[in-house]
């Protein structure tokens, strides 16, 4: 994260008015690019928001985008009407002068208020991105609409939103929009969210507003860079967890069997790893409990719906559930653990072969020991890690992958391949034979390769 | 006094190490204040720890690892400079006769012995051959500091681990290494000056597995680099004959060339590497640290950007609503409707692609069609006015939602004083509407007066 350091970009802020019909998803496409479900109000009906909203985007410092979220337009056809009567008595030498006029004669038509608004602010600022809800019929009202705006004389960008599982709708508003010249459209789906979505909304921009490329550009990068660094944050707080996990070592005796007593006490330290995980990555992406319903994360007050240790987790990742009395538990002999220290490299070998032996036999003592005493060591067991690692790349992929904007719950693609990598259980291995790495994440370089690995896998596409 | 850019990250760290634990007090103002400030987000960390320093007090905490260090450095070096001087003396006392390859080994062999091991550990990255015992005593500490106050405790584990471990702890290591050691060989070099100064020694080598002329070549080979120094070194005869067992007394000038090569040997092959290995260290140290960065991927940090850094403003209603507040009334839910009469005359109202217009029930003599556009509006209204009929039903799309420009247009339909009919037509009778989209629909109706009782709903089917 060595560049994330922005001070800000210098450039004058370029001001973008949401613009379009009541309800079609203005303050969720704002709260989706803020990423605050605070912003605004929302609701299912016509007229929420009436009145102008301003915020901003920074890159870094300094604001590089400032945002007004506008009323919805709901009665274009009867304003278009009212404009074009009004073009008969005032002569404007333009059409943004004839809205000019027509704001100044605001007091005339109280039945535009809110359009009154939107046309002001649309006559204020550098671009208009206008919403569309693609679900919608094709009307002629939404004609209205882009006639009247199109009169301010500022690029239009048409934003087509609710496009999930719309395709014909999104294709037939595409060949309207192309009727008024608007080609430079964009799929925009505040709900499920993608951020390429956002980044190619900054690259129209950027096409239309030649003066605002630099400014746009540095956005674009800083934003980027964010993104990537959040999912980078939260990969790695997995890596820590499957860590933590897996690095898992409770020393009991063997003569009767390991008692249910003990393989509880692992439980209970695996869920509330697993639960501390959740916690810092719901908080990472600014998820609330309302987020985890609508996107329906088996998620319930902060904990996970489906506890790790049952079969049908298991199952619902694909993983053998199998019969094993020990739930999850796994016991292995300190000797063997010992072996399996020693030879993970050369470290351990040329360590102990050159003198430093006194490190290896201290940081096996504890083996040692459990093998004198003739005890066994209880660990977290493979599948158990294994559904950890399935089931937190599946909430990372939810977590990247919305909007803040869903007001009733939806069913994402839910197509996530529960296939381990192929690498895995080497790396579980390795992870196992470090019980230091339980405590708290090391710069160990092997730490650090496997960290990089893992994230890796994490982040990379299903 | 400036604070380095490591040292300020390290006093983060070690706020990250507590706050982990314990909530620090902070003020509200503390975040707008670093907000507005042109700073990176480093420079950002740096000002909120300093804040919550001062206010919570920490200075003492937070110093006490470094302090310890400190001291515990002091009395290694006085260890270090004491068993090297002990080395000396145990290696000369055995009368007037110095062993010169004994007293070699015990001041160079295991300094050489521990360069080479140290060599190896930082060629190929292992921690444990770097600073050997040193690493695990410190490794060790973060263990032994439960004893102490919780952000005591997490303050001193942060210090150890910015300072001990990574890159900056190899170096950092290796720099307190080389020190210890080059302690060892001066105070051993010092006793070594002084009690050749004090007092008259006859030097002496002896082997019982090696050949004499091993010695004799290594002494030759040894004396190379001495001589570029200037120092007066023992020849290949005089080598010969210092051999244990060889009858020769040994004159001034002999004894001095020994006394040289021995004093210039700890020097060039004992002290000088390590200074330059000390100051490699030093070097590298510096350099790691200016590179340290603070993990950043860390969900405290994340959050903190998140805090300090915000990506977007605050909202700010610039344009305010002025009109009235719109009085939202209960629906009127499940009206008991009446029969609509079979002549009223149908005009739908933007039902959209899903609901097929007119449906088989409503005779194509009593269809008005269906408004989309203005154009459409226009026609109706004209046929409406040319074609007076008794009632009026307008059907609409029970699932959209009702807008003004809709209800204009209702209200300008059923302003031809025909009997006025709402129709909320359901794609499918199981589609169900919210209580809210249906409410607005009555809203609607009492604005467009039309009894709630000549509201109806219909399927589309």
């Amino acid at each position: 994260m060595a560049n994330n350091n922005t001070r800000g970009t210098g450039y004058q802020p370029v001001k973008v008015a949401v613009v379009g019909h009541t309800n079609t998803g203005k303050t969720s496409l704002l709260r989706t690019l803020l990423r605050d479900d605070r912003f605004g109000e929302i609701e299912d009906a016509a007229g929420t928001t009436r009145y102008v909203e301003k915020t901003a985007i920074f890159a870094g410092d300094d604001a590089a985008l400032t945002l007004f979220d506008t009323p919805g337009l709901e009665d274009s056809s009867a304003l278009l009407q009212a404009l074009e009567d009004l073009g008969k008595t005032l002569q404007a030498e333009s059409p943004a002068e004839l809205l000019r006029g027509f704001i100044a004669q605001a007091d005339k038509f109280p039945d535009f208020d809110q359009e009154t608004k939107v046309l002001r602010q649309a006559l204020n600022s550098d671009a208009l991105l206008y919403i569309i809800d693609v679900r919608e019929p094709l009307l002629g009202k939404y004609r209205d609409e882009v006639d009247i705006l199109s009169k301010a004389g500022k690029p239009i960008i048409p934003v087509f939103n609710f496009i999930a599982g719309h395709g014909e709708a999104l294709a037939r508003w595409r060949a309207q929009m192309a009727q008024f010249n608007l080609h430079a459209a964009l799929e925009f789906d505040t709900v499920a969210f993608e951020f390429e979505a956002e980044k190619r909304l900054y690259q129209k921009l950027q096409s239309l507003l030649e003066p605002h490329y630099d400014a746009l550009q540095a956005l674009i990068g800083y934003r980027q860079e964010m993104w990537n660094n959040l999912g980078h944050a939260a990969a790695q707080r997995v890596f820590q967890l499957l860590a933590e996990v897996a690095c898992y070592r409770q020393e009991v005796e063997d003569k009767g069997g390991i008692s249910s007593a003990e393989v509880d006490a692992m439980q209970v330290f695996v869920r509330k790893a697993e639960q501390r995980t959740l916690q810092d990555l719901l908080k990472m992406f600014a998820f609330t409990q309302l987020d985890v319903d609508l996107q329906q994360v088996p998620v319930r007050d902060g904990e996970w719906q489906l506890d790790i240790f049952s079969p049908t987790a298991l199952k619902e990742f694909g993983l053998n559930a199998g019969a094993t009395a020990l739930k999850g538990a796994a016991a292995g002999a300190g000797v063997d653990l010992m072996v399996g220290g020693l030879s993970l490299g050369t470290g351990a070998m040329l360590g102990a072969a050159l003198g430093a032996g006194w490190a290896t036999a201290r940081r096996y003592r504890q083996e040692l020991k459990a093998a004198g005493r003739g005890h066994k060591w209880l660990c977290v067991d493979d599948n158990t890690i294994s559904l950890l690692y399935l089931r937190q790349r599946q909430l990372l992929q939810t977590l990247t992958r919305r909007g803040h904007a869903a007001q009733h719950p939806l069913q994402l693609s839910n197509k996530t391949e529960h296939v381990l990598p192929k690498q895995w259980s080497k790396v579980v291995q390795v992870l196992r034979r470090h019980p230091a790495w339980q405590r708290s994440s090391s710069n160990d370089a092997e730490y650090q390769q496997l960290q990089t690995q893992v994230i890796e896998w994490l982040l990379s596409t299903p | 006094m400036t604070t380095s850019n490591f040292d300020k990250r390290v006093l983060i760290e070690q706020i990250r190490y507590i706050e982990a634990q314990d909530t620090l007090t902070s003020a509200a103002d503390d975040v707008s204040a670093e907000v507005v400030v042109h700073s990176d987000f480093d420079e950002r960390l740096w000002q909120r720890a300093r804040r919550l320093i001062e206010r919570n007090e920490l200075e003492p905490i937070l110093g006490r690892a470094a302090r310890l260090s400190r001291h515990a450095n002091t009395v290694a070096l006085m260890v270090a400079a004491l068993l090297g001087a002990l080395a000396t003396v145990y290696a000369v006392s055995g009368g007037h006769t110095i062993n010169i390859y004994s007293l070699l080994l015990v001041l160079l062999g295991f300094n050489l012995l521990s360069m080479l091991l140290w060599l190896v550990g930082i060629s190929l990255n292992l921690d444990g051959l770097i600073a050997g015992v040193l690493a695990r005593l410190i490794s060790w500490l973060p263990g032994q500091l439960t004893n102490k106050s919780q952000s005591t405790a997490q303050a001193d584990r942060a210090w150890l681990a910015c300072h001990f471990s990574g890159r900056v702890g190899k170096w950092q290591l290796s720099k307190i290494t080389h020190q210890l050691w080059l302690v060892y060989l001066l105070a051993g070099l010092a006793v070594l000056v002084l009690v050749l100064m004090a007092r008259q020694y006859d030097f002496v080598w002896g082997t019982t597995l090696l050949a004499d002329a091993v010695f004799v070549k290594l002494t030759d080979a040894l004396s190379v680099p001495l001589q570029i120094l200037g120092l007066t070194t023992p020849s290949a005869a005089q080598v010969q004959d210092t051999r244990i067992g060889v009858e020769h007394t040994l004159t001034a000038a002999h004894r001095n060339s020994w006394a040289q090569f021995l004093l210039g040997a700890l020097l060039v092959f004992g002290i000088l590497p390590r200074l330059l290995l000390w100051c490699w260290s030093i070097l590298m140290c510096s350099v790691t640290r200016r590179r340290f960065v603070l993990d950043d991927y860390l969900p405290y940090y994340i959050g903190l950007r998140q805090q300090l850094l915000p990506l977007a403003g605050h909202g700010e209603i610039v344009d305010a609503d002025s009109a009235a507040p719109v009085a939202k009334a209960a629906p009127a839910v499940n009206p008991v409707p009446h029969q609509l009469p079979a002549e009223a005359h149908w005009v739908a109202v933007e039902l959209g692609d899903g609901i097929a217009w007119p449906p088989k029930s409503i005779g194509a003599g009593n269809d008005l069609g269906q408004v989309t556009d203005r154009e459409s509006l226009a026609r109706t209204l004209q046929r409406l006015e040319n074609d007076a009929c008794p009632a009026l039903a307008v059907a609409v799309a029970a699932a959209r939602p009702p807008d003004r420009g809709v209800q204009r247009t209702i209200a300008s339909l059923l302003s031809t004083g025909a009997q006025p009919w709402l129709v909320l037509i359901q794609n499918h009778e199981s589609d169900s509407v919210s209580t809210t989209r249906l409410g607005a629909w009555y809203r609607l109706a009492e604005a467009c007066d039309v009894p709630a009782d000549q509201v109806i709903c219909m399927s589309a089917a």
